[in-house]
């Protein structure tokens, strides 16, 4: 295989890979997130963060992706495809961005989360067999 | 990338995962139980629980991919150590970012749920 078509092989794999990797992060975190959101203040709000997890997730690990560049100064297209194991580097580099955009957007989820929590009123639960009036 | 430098990669990614695996398994039962104490909802235990062990293991592998093995072969042993400690290094870096960050993040939130609790 020669230094081009693995450019552009493997920038296409790790262009599935993040996917992949954000998707596997929401399946993982999708459970308790449903559960949570049952917690959350207002039905609209729970529903809407619910189907926002997914983008919220896989955006940020192909937002990590393609924040690496393969040109860096004075570098054409020739030079970048001369060396295989700059290559390698940058897919390595890929990898790193996208785990590291994730790891930011599992905090990030945490404190919508929180704040989510916060803004809840005290009182019994919807569905809780609630106190009779007292006069 | 000749079988030193795979060596040397797969070492440092081994290491990072072990160091992310030991830290979890050391904080993971009492993380629960103070998550469980100040939430008062399984959910949300669990949900925080996979937050940090997902964060944790992205950061040992962000810190250990962002480490570029290039050496020769016929470089000297000790140089494919520093390389691996190099990485390790990054490694470090990353887990503190993330534990500082969600440590912050878990104070601020027994904090605010315990002050609310208490009214």
């Amino acid at each position: 295989m020669s230094n081009e078509q693995y450019l552009i092989v493997s920038y296409f794999l790790v262009g599935g890979l993040s996917i992949v990797i954000g998707v596997a992060a929401y399946a993982y975190l999708r459970r308790p997130f449903e559960g949570l959101s049952r917690a959350f203040p207002n039905r609209n709000f729970a529903s809407l963060l619910k189907r926002l997890l997914p983008a919220g997730l896989v955006l940020p690990a192909l937002a990590g992706f393609l924040s690496v560049s393969y040109q860096g100064c004075n570098q054409n297209y020739a030079s970048i495809i001369a060396d295989r194991s700059y290559l390698i580097g940058k897919n390595q580099e890929q990898v790193s961005a996208i785990c590291f955009f994730l790891m930011l957007a599992v905090l990030a989820w945490g404190i919508v989360v929180f704040l989510s929590l916060l803004s809840r009123p005290k009182g019994p639960r919807r569905g809780a067999p609630q106190e009779p009036n007292r006069p | 990338m000749d079988a030193s430098n795979v060596a040397g990669f797969v070492i440092l990614l081994a290491l990072a995962l072990v160091l992310a695996w030991v830290i979890q398994a050391l904080v993971s039962k009492n993380l629960e139980g103070l998550l469980g104490e100040i939430l008062k909802l399984p959910d949300g235990t669990t949900f925080y629980a996979r937050c940090f062990s997902l964060g944790l293991f992205l950061a040992a592998l962000a810190g250990a991919l962002g480490t570029n093995f290039t050496l020769k072969p016929s470089d000297p042993f000790m140089e494919y150590v520093w390389k691996v400690a190099g990485g390790l290094q990054s490694v470090c870096e990353y887990f503190f970012a993330f534990l500082l960050a969600y440590l912050v993040l878990v104070t601020i939130l027994a904090a605010a749920l315990r002050a609310k609790h208490e009214q």
